[in-house]
Protein backbone atom coordinates (compact mmCIF):
# COMPACT_ATOMS: atom_id res chain seq x y z
CA UNK A 1 0.00 0.00 0.00
CA UNK A 2 1.14 3.49 -0.59
CA UNK A 3 0.25 5.57 2.06
CA UNK A 4 2.72 8.20 1.68
CA UNK A 5 1.36 8.86 -1.86
CA UNK A 6 -1.99 8.81 -0.84
CA UNK A 7 -1.91 12.60 1.38
CA UNK A 8 -5.53 12.77 2.91
CA UNK A 9 -6.96 15.55 4.66
CA UNK A 10 -7.64 14.68 8.75
CA UNK A 11 -11.20 15.34 8.76
CA UNK A 12 -11.89 13.06 5.79
CA UNK A 13 -10.54 10.30 7.85
CA UNK A 14 -13.30 9.54 10.44
CA UNK A 15 -16.16 9.32 7.45
CA UNK A 16 -14.13 7.60 5.60
CA UNK A 17 -13.67 4.67 8.03
CA UNK A 18 -16.96 4.90 9.40
CA UNK A 19 -18.26 4.21 5.76
CA UNK A 20 -15.75 1.15 5.21
CA UNK A 21 -16.41 -0.37 8.57
CA UNK A 22 -20.13 -0.22 7.71
CA UNK A 23 -21.53 1.96 10.89
CA UNK A 24 -23.38 4.81 8.61
CA UNK A 25 -27.27 5.25 8.37
CA UNK A 26 -28.65 5.20 4.71
CA UNK A 27 -28.21 9.14 4.40
CA UNK A 28 -24.60 9.25 5.72
CA UNK A 29 -23.94 6.51 2.92
CA UNK A 30 -25.71 8.08 0.55
CA UNK A 31 -23.17 11.06 1.43
CA UNK A 32 -20.44 9.09 1.69
CA UNK A 33 -20.86 7.44 -1.88
CA UNK A 34 -21.33 10.95 -2.99
CA UNK A 35 -17.92 12.15 -2.11
CA UNK A 36 -16.38 8.86 -3.07
CA UNK A 37 -16.77 9.79 -6.59
CA UNK A 38 -16.98 13.73 -6.52
CA UNK A 39 -13.65 14.00 -4.18
CA UNK A 40 -10.34 12.02 -5.08
CA UNK A 41 -8.90 12.78 -1.44
CA UNK A 42 -11.68 11.02 -0.12
CA UNK A 43 -11.69 8.33 -2.62
CA UNK A 44 -8.05 7.50 -1.33
CA UNK A 45 -8.90 7.83 2.51
CA UNK A 46 -11.61 5.29 1.44
CA UNK A 47 -9.44 3.01 -0.35
CA UNK A 48 -6.74 3.24 2.78
CA UNK A 49 -9.40 2.13 5.32
CA UNK A 50 -10.33 -0.86 2.77
CA UNK A 51 -6.99 -1.88 2.68
CA UNK A 52 -6.71 -1.89 6.02
CA UNK A 53 -9.97 -3.51 7.26
CA UNK A 54 -11.20 -5.85 4.71
CA UNK A 55 -8.97 -8.66 5.46
CA UNK A 56 -10.90 -8.99 8.49
CA UNK A 57 -12.83 -10.85 5.71
CA UNK A 58 -10.79 -13.92 6.10
CA UNK A 59 -12.69 -14.70 8.85
CA UNK A 60 -15.99 -15.36 6.89
CA UNK A 61 -16.08 -18.47 5.56
CA UNK A 62 -17.35 -19.16 1.53
CA UNK A 63 -20.21 -20.35 0.78
CA UNK A 64 -21.45 -21.45 -2.81
CA UNK A 65 -23.98 -19.52 -4.48
CA UNK A 66 -26.91 -21.61 -6.23
CA UNK A 67 -25.92 -23.06 -9.69
CA UNK A 68 -28.48 -20.65 -11.75
CA UNK A 69 -26.56 -17.84 -10.65
CA UNK A 70 -23.80 -18.00 -13.01
CA UNK A 71 -26.61 -18.33 -15.99
CA UNK A 72 -28.46 -15.31 -14.56
CA UNK A 73 -25.49 -13.18 -14.79
CA UNK A 74 -24.27 -14.36 -18.11
CA UNK A 75 -27.41 -13.73 -19.71
CA UNK A 76 -27.15 -10.51 -18.10
CA UNK A 77 -23.98 -9.67 -19.97
CA UNK A 78 -25.22 -10.92 -22.86
CA UNK A 79 -24.48 -14.02 -23.35
CA UNK A 80 -27.28 -15.94 -25.37
CA UNK A 81 -30.86 -17.18 -23.65
CA UNK A 82 -33.10 -19.93 -24.97
CA UNK A 83 -35.88 -18.51 -26.24
CA UNK A 84 -39.41 -19.69 -25.07
CA UNK A 85 -42.85 -19.01 -26.39
CA UNK A 86 -43.46 -16.26 -23.89
CA UNK A 87 -40.12 -14.70 -24.63
CA UNK A 88 -40.53 -15.17 -28.59
CA UNK A 89 -40.09 -11.44 -30.22
CA UNK A 90 -41.78 -12.22 -33.64
CA UNK A 91 -44.88 -13.36 -31.78
CA UNK A 92 -44.83 -9.64 -29.45
CA UNK A 93 -43.73 -7.83 -32.55
CA UNK A 94 -46.94 -9.21 -33.66
CA UNK A 95 -48.80 -8.14 -29.99
CA UNK A 96 -47.43 -5.05 -29.78
CA UNK A 97 -48.92 -3.25 -32.44
CA UNK A 98 -51.68 -2.78 -30.17
CA UNK A 99 -49.34 -1.84 -27.77
CA UNK A 100 -48.02 1.05 -30.01
CA UNK A 101 -51.34 2.31 -30.65
CA UNK A 102 -51.86 2.14 -26.93
CA UNK A 103 -48.93 4.09 -26.31
CA UNK A 104 -49.10 6.45 -29.29
CA UNK A 105 -52.78 7.17 -28.00
CA UNK A 106 -51.05 7.57 -24.89
CA UNK A 107 -48.71 10.19 -25.63
CA UNK A 108 -50.74 12.10 -27.53
CA UNK A 109 -52.53 12.35 -24.66
CA UNK A 110 -49.80 13.96 -22.85
CA UNK A 111 -49.03 15.95 -25.48
CA UNK A 112 -52.37 17.29 -26.06
CA UNK A 113 -53.07 17.75 -21.67
CA UNK A 114 -50.75 20.70 -20.73
CA UNK A 115 -51.50 22.49 -23.65
CA UNK A 116 -54.29 24.99 -23.52
CA UNK A 117 -57.43 24.85 -26.61
CA UNK A 118 -58.06 25.97 -29.16
CA UNK A 119 -56.77 23.38 -31.79
CA UNK A 120 -56.92 19.42 -30.74
CA UNK A 121 -54.07 18.17 -33.29
CA UNK A 122 -54.69 15.03 -35.04
CA UNK A 123 -52.71 11.73 -33.56
CA UNK A 124 -49.57 10.68 -35.03
CA UNK A 125 -50.25 8.47 -38.07
CA UNK A 126 -48.78 5.18 -37.31
CA UNK A 127 -45.27 4.43 -38.10
CA UNK A 128 -44.61 2.91 -41.56
CA UNK A 129 -41.71 1.21 -40.90
CA UNK A 130 -42.49 -2.09 -38.50
CA UNK A 131 -41.61 -1.04 -35.05
CA UNK A 132 -38.66 -2.95 -33.46
CA UNK A 133 -39.25 -4.51 -29.86
CA UNK A 134 -37.15 -6.26 -27.31
CA UNK A 135 -38.22 -8.15 -24.26
CA UNK A 136 -36.63 -7.02 -21.36
CA UNK A 137 -36.83 -10.44 -19.23
CA UNK A 138 -36.62 -11.13 -15.55
CA UNK A 139 -33.76 -12.77 -14.89
CA UNK A 140 -34.52 -15.01 -12.55
CA UNK A 141 -37.21 -17.07 -14.50
CA UNK A 142 -36.41 -15.66 -17.63
CA UNK A 143 -39.89 -14.78 -18.81
CA UNK A 144 -40.40 -10.95 -20.08
CA UNK A 145 -41.24 -8.14 -17.02
CA UNK A 146 -41.39 -5.54 -20.18
CA UNK A 147 -41.63 -4.89 -23.77
CA UNK A 148 -39.94 -2.02 -25.24
CA UNK A 149 -40.73 -0.70 -28.29
CA UNK A 150 -38.44 1.33 -30.86
CA UNK A 151 -40.84 3.37 -33.12
CA UNK A 152 -38.12 5.66 -34.80
CA UNK A 153 -40.54 7.46 -37.04
CA UNK A 154 -42.26 9.45 -33.72
CA UNK A 155 -39.08 9.45 -32.03
CA UNK A 156 -40.02 7.22 -28.76
CA UNK A 157 -39.13 4.28 -26.68
CA UNK A 158 -42.29 2.64 -25.75
CA UNK A 159 -42.32 0.78 -22.34
CA UNK A 160 -45.04 -1.81 -21.99
CA UNK A 161 -45.14 -3.78 -18.38
CA UNK A 162 -46.49 -6.98 -19.12
CA UNK A 163 -45.59 -8.76 -15.31
CA UNK A 164 -43.41 -6.02 -13.58
CA UNK A 165 -42.92 -7.53 -9.66
CA UNK A 166 -41.22 -5.34 -7.45
CA UNK A 167 -40.58 -5.68 -3.60
CA UNK A 168 -42.74 -3.63 -1.66
CA UNK A 169 -41.87 0.18 -1.10
CA UNK A 170 -39.71 -0.23 -4.29
CA UNK A 171 -40.16 1.16 -7.62
CA UNK A 172 -38.94 -0.02 -11.34
CA UNK A 173 -36.63 2.28 -12.25
CA UNK A 174 -35.13 1.91 -15.78
CA UNK A 175 -31.48 2.66 -17.15
CA UNK A 176 -29.61 1.96 -20.70
CA UNK A 177 -26.13 1.11 -20.44
CA UNK A 178 -24.67 1.73 -23.61
CA UNK A 179 -22.03 -0.74 -24.48
CA UNK A 180 -18.96 -0.38 -22.33
CA UNK A 181 -20.39 2.77 -20.09
CA UNK A 182 -21.91 2.95 -16.72
CA UNK A 183 -25.88 2.90 -16.57
CA UNK A 184 -27.67 5.78 -17.27
CA UNK A 185 -31.22 6.59 -15.56
CA UNK A 186 -34.30 6.81 -18.30
CA UNK A 187 -36.66 7.42 -15.24
CA UNK A 188 -38.91 5.53 -13.08
CA UNK A 189 -41.63 3.51 -14.61
CA UNK A 190 -45.47 2.94 -14.26
CA UNK A 191 -45.88 -1.03 -13.27
CA UNK A 192 -49.24 -1.17 -14.74
CA UNK A 193 -49.38 1.17 -17.82
CA UNK A 194 -47.02 1.84 -20.61
CA UNK A 195 -45.20 4.88 -20.99
CA UNK A 196 -43.70 6.48 -23.95
CA UNK A 197 -40.02 8.40 -23.68
CA UNK A 198 -37.98 10.49 -26.04
CA UNK A 199 -35.88 7.69 -28.06
CA UNK A 200 -32.89 8.03 -25.97
CA UNK A 201 -29.46 8.91 -28.11
CA UNK A 202 -27.98 5.25 -27.09
CA UNK A 203 -30.49 3.83 -29.44
CA UNK A 204 -30.29 6.00 -32.61
CA UNK A 205 -27.94 3.98 -34.83
CA UNK A 206 -26.33 1.31 -34.24
CA UNK A 207 -25.78 1.55 -30.91
CA UNK A 208 -29.66 0.31 -30.51
CA UNK A 209 -28.37 -3.02 -30.55
CA UNK A 210 -25.87 -2.99 -28.66
CA UNK A 211 -27.08 -1.17 -25.31
CA UNK A 212 -28.44 -2.68 -22.30
CA UNK A 213 -31.72 -1.83 -20.69
CA UNK A 214 -32.45 -2.80 -17.08
CA UNK A 215 -34.78 -2.18 -15.01
CA UNK A 216 -33.59 -2.27 -10.78
CA UNK A 217 -35.76 -1.40 -7.99
CA UNK A 218 -35.36 1.72 -5.91
CA UNK A 219 -36.46 3.71 -3.53
CA UNK A 220 -39.84 5.83 -4.70
CA UNK A 221 -38.14 8.84 -6.88
CA UNK A 222 -35.27 6.87 -7.67
CA UNK A 223 -31.92 6.22 -6.91
CA UNK A 224 -30.69 8.93 -5.07
CA UNK A 225 -27.37 9.46 -5.77
CA UNK A 226 -27.83 8.36 -9.21
CA UNK A 227 -26.24 5.24 -9.04
CA UNK A 228 -28.53 2.26 -9.33
CA UNK A 229 -28.99 0.82 -5.54
CA UNK A 230 -31.30 -2.02 -6.04
CA UNK A 231 -31.17 -5.27 -7.85
CA UNK A 232 -31.69 -5.78 -11.33
CA UNK A 233 -35.29 -7.07 -11.81
CA UNK A 234 -35.50 -6.88 -15.65
CA UNK A 235 -32.77 -6.81 -18.42
CA UNK A 236 -32.51 -7.28 -22.52
CA UNK A 237 -31.58 -5.39 -25.74
CA UNK A 238 -33.02 -4.90 -29.02
CA UNK A 239 -32.04 -7.63 -31.72
CA UNK A 240 -31.24 -7.08 -35.33
CA UNK A 241 -34.32 -8.60 -36.85
CA UNK B 1 -1.46 -21.99 -5.97
CA UNK B 2 0.34 -19.50 -3.70
CA UNK B 3 -1.12 -15.95 -2.86
CA UNK B 4 1.36 -14.31 -5.23
CA UNK B 5 0.31 -15.93 -8.43
CA UNK B 6 -3.26 -16.48 -7.74
CA UNK B 7 -3.20 -12.47 -7.04
CA UNK B 8 -1.56 -12.42 -10.81
CA UNK B 9 -3.98 -14.27 -12.13
CA UNK B 10 -6.63 -13.05 -10.87
CA UNK B 11 -5.63 -9.24 -11.69
CA UNK B 12 -4.85 -10.49 -15.43
CA UNK B 13 -8.44 -11.97 -15.60
CA UNK B 14 -10.03 -8.39 -14.13
CA UNK B 15 -7.91 -6.89 -16.91
CA UNK B 16 -9.36 -9.07 -19.89
CA UNK B 17 -12.96 -8.40 -18.07
CA UNK B 18 -12.42 -4.68 -18.97
CA UNK B 19 -12.09 -5.78 -22.72
CA UNK B 20 -15.64 -7.64 -22.24
CA UNK B 21 -14.19 -10.68 -21.81
CA UNK B 22 -16.82 -12.67 -20.61
CA UNK B 23 -14.59 -16.25 -20.11
CA UNK B 24 -12.57 -14.01 -17.81
CA UNK B 25 -15.63 -13.26 -16.16
CA UNK B 26 -16.33 -16.46 -15.55
CA UNK B 27 -12.82 -17.21 -14.26
CA UNK B 28 -13.33 -14.12 -11.64
CA UNK B 29 -16.88 -15.76 -10.72
CA UNK B 30 -15.67 -19.20 -10.26
CA UNK B 31 -12.36 -18.21 -7.85
CA UNK B 32 -14.31 -15.72 -6.24
CA UNK B 33 -18.24 -15.59 -5.48
CA UNK B 34 -18.43 -18.68 -2.66
CA UNK B 35 -15.74 -15.88 -0.98
CA UNK B 36 -18.43 -13.07 -1.81
CA UNK B 37 -21.58 -14.61 -1.27
CA UNK B 38 -20.17 -15.50 2.20
CA UNK B 39 -19.61 -11.57 2.92
CA UNK B 40 -23.02 -10.82 1.50
CA UNK B 41 -24.60 -13.51 3.23
CA UNK B 42 -23.06 -12.62 6.26
CA UNK B 43 -24.32 -9.23 6.54
CA UNK B 44 -27.67 -10.09 5.09
CA UNK B 45 -28.45 -13.23 6.45
CA UNK B 46 -30.69 -14.15 3.47
CA UNK B 47 -29.66 -16.33 0.45
CA UNK B 48 -32.34 -14.77 -2.24
CA UNK B 49 -31.35 -10.93 -1.24
CA UNK B 50 -27.59 -12.20 -1.31
CA UNK B 51 -27.85 -14.05 -4.81
CA UNK B 52 -29.50 -10.43 -5.79
CA UNK B 53 -26.53 -8.37 -4.40
CA UNK B 54 -23.89 -10.77 -5.42
CA UNK B 55 -25.71 -10.61 -9.27
CA UNK B 56 -25.33 -6.96 -8.88
CA UNK B 57 -21.37 -6.68 -7.81
CA UNK B 58 -20.56 -9.10 -11.04
CA UNK B 59 -22.65 -6.61 -13.14
CA UNK B 60 -20.08 -4.23 -11.61
CA UNK B 61 -17.05 -5.98 -12.14
CA UNK B 62 -17.92 -6.17 -15.86
CA UNK B 63 -19.09 -2.88 -16.47
CA UNK B 64 -16.19 -0.90 -14.43
CA UNK B 65 -13.08 -3.31 -14.27
CA UNK B 66 -11.38 -0.88 -16.02
CA UNK B 67 -11.56 1.26 -12.95
CA UNK B 68 -9.50 -1.57 -11.13
CA UNK B 69 -6.13 -0.31 -10.11
CA UNK B 70 -3.95 -3.03 -9.34
CA UNK B 71 -1.24 -0.35 -8.07
CA UNK B 72 -3.82 0.73 -5.48
CA UNK B 73 -5.59 -2.49 -4.31
CA UNK B 74 -5.47 -6.12 -4.25
CA UNK B 75 -8.18 -7.82 -6.26
CA UNK B 76 -9.95 -9.44 -3.64
CA UNK B 77 -10.06 -6.34 -1.57
CA UNK B 78 -11.85 -4.59 -4.31
CA UNK B 79 -13.91 -7.46 -4.44
CA UNK B 80 -14.73 -8.12 -1.09
CA UNK B 81 -15.25 -4.03 -0.49
CA UNK B 82 -17.67 -3.98 -3.49
CA UNK B 83 -19.85 -6.77 -1.97
CA UNK B 84 -19.93 -5.16 1.87
CA UNK B 85 -20.58 -1.54 0.50
CA UNK B 86 -24.17 -3.56 -1.97
CA UNK B 87 -25.14 -5.38 1.19
CA UNK B 88 -24.67 -2.87 3.88
CA UNK B 89 -26.80 -0.62 0.99
CA UNK B 90 -29.27 -2.95 0.55
CA UNK B 91 -29.50 -3.84 4.66
CA UNK B 92 -30.04 0.06 5.32
CA UNK B 93 -32.69 -0.26 2.52
CA UNK B 94 -34.40 -2.77 4.24
CA UNK B 95 -34.74 0.04 7.01
CA UNK B 96 -35.98 -2.47 10.25
CA UNK B 97 -36.99 -5.31 8.88
CA UNK B 98 -34.97 -8.16 10.55
CA UNK B 99 -34.56 -11.45 8.70
CA UNK B 100 -34.92 -14.60 10.25
CA UNK B 101 -31.75 -16.36 11.38
CA UNK B 102 -29.39 -17.97 8.27
CA UNK B 103 -26.41 -19.26 10.50
CA UNK B 104 -25.35 -21.17 7.06
CA UNK B 105 -22.29 -18.31 7.14
CA UNK B 106 -20.89 -20.32 10.56
CA UNK B 107 -21.38 -23.74 9.67
CA UNK B 108 -20.44 -24.37 6.32
CA UNK B 109 -16.66 -24.77 4.79
CA UNK B 110 -14.87 -22.55 3.32
CA UNK B 111 -15.24 -23.86 -0.34
CA UNK B 112 -13.15 -20.32 -1.90
CA UNK B 113 -9.50 -21.59 -1.39
CA UNK B 114 -7.92 -18.66 -3.75
CA UNK B 115 -9.70 -15.89 -2.19
CA UNK B 116 -8.86 -17.04 0.95
CA UNK B 117 -5.21 -17.87 0.23
CA UNK B 118 -5.32 -14.20 -1.15
CA UNK B 119 -6.74 -12.42 2.27
CA UNK B 120 -4.70 -14.85 4.47
CA UNK B 121 -1.51 -14.38 3.11
CA UNK B 122 -1.62 -10.68 3.22
CA UNK B 123 0.31 -9.50 6.24
CA UNK B 124 -2.19 -6.08 6.63
CA UNK B 125 -4.33 -9.17 8.02
CA UNK B 126 -1.53 -10.26 10.92
CA UNK B 127 -0.96 -6.53 11.10
CA UNK B 128 -4.84 -5.79 11.72
CA UNK B 129 -5.07 -8.87 14.46
CA UNK B 130 -2.38 -7.32 15.91
CA UNK B 131 -4.34 -4.06 16.67
CA UNK B 132 -7.36 -4.91 17.60
CA UNK B 133 -5.20 -7.24 19.94
CA UNK B 134 -4.65 -4.32 21.49
CA UNK B 135 -8.47 -3.23 22.15
CA UNK B 136 -10.35 -3.73 24.89
CA UNK B 137 -12.46 -6.77 23.90
CA UNK B 138 -15.43 -5.63 23.44
CA UNK B 139 -13.86 -2.69 21.29
CA UNK B 140 -12.48 -4.90 19.20
CA UNK B 141 -15.81 -7.37 18.80
CA UNK B 142 -18.00 -3.99 18.19
CA UNK B 143 -15.09 -3.14 14.89
CA UNK B 144 -15.95 -6.98 14.22
CA UNK B 145 -19.80 -7.04 14.76
CA UNK B 146 -19.54 -3.73 12.55
CA UNK B 147 -17.98 -5.13 9.86
CA UNK B 148 -19.09 -8.11 9.73
CA UNK B 149 -22.63 -7.37 9.99
CA UNK B 150 -22.75 -4.17 9.19
CA UNK B 151 -24.53 -2.16 12.51
CA UNK B 152 -23.86 0.39 13.99
CA UNK B 153 -20.90 0.22 16.53
CA UNK B 154 -20.59 2.43 19.85
CA UNK B 155 -17.88 5.53 20.03
CA UNK B 156 -14.09 4.21 19.09
CA UNK B 157 -11.30 3.63 21.33
CA UNK B 158 -7.90 5.42 21.04
CA UNK B 159 -4.75 3.65 20.92
CA UNK B 160 -1.78 3.49 19.09
CA UNK B 161 -0.33 3.09 15.18
CA UNK B 162 -3.80 1.08 14.26
CA UNK B 163 -6.06 2.81 11.92
CA UNK B 164 -8.69 3.92 14.96
CA UNK B 165 -6.18 6.00 16.42
CA UNK B 166 -4.40 7.83 13.57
Amino acid sequence: MTDTETPMRDEDRPLAGEYVLGVLDSEERAEAQRRISAEPAFARAVQWWEARLVPLASDIRGIEPSAGLWPRIAGLIGEPARPTLWNNARLWRGASVGALALAAASVTALVLTPRPPPVPTVAPAPPAAPAEVALIKDPGTDQAALVATLDHANGVLILTPVAMKMPAGREPELWIIPEGQKAISLGMLPTDAPRAIPLPKDLKGAGAYTALLAVTDEPPGGAPTGVATGSVRAAGKFAKA
Amino acid sequence: MDADSSRALLTRAIARVANRDSDALKYVYRHTSAKLFGVCLRILNDREEAEDVLQDVYLSVWNKADRFDPEKASPITWLVSMARNRSIDKLRARGGRVMAGVDEAEALPDASPLASSLIEADEDRQRLDGCLNQLDPKHAGAVRTAFFEGLPMTPSPSGSACPWAR
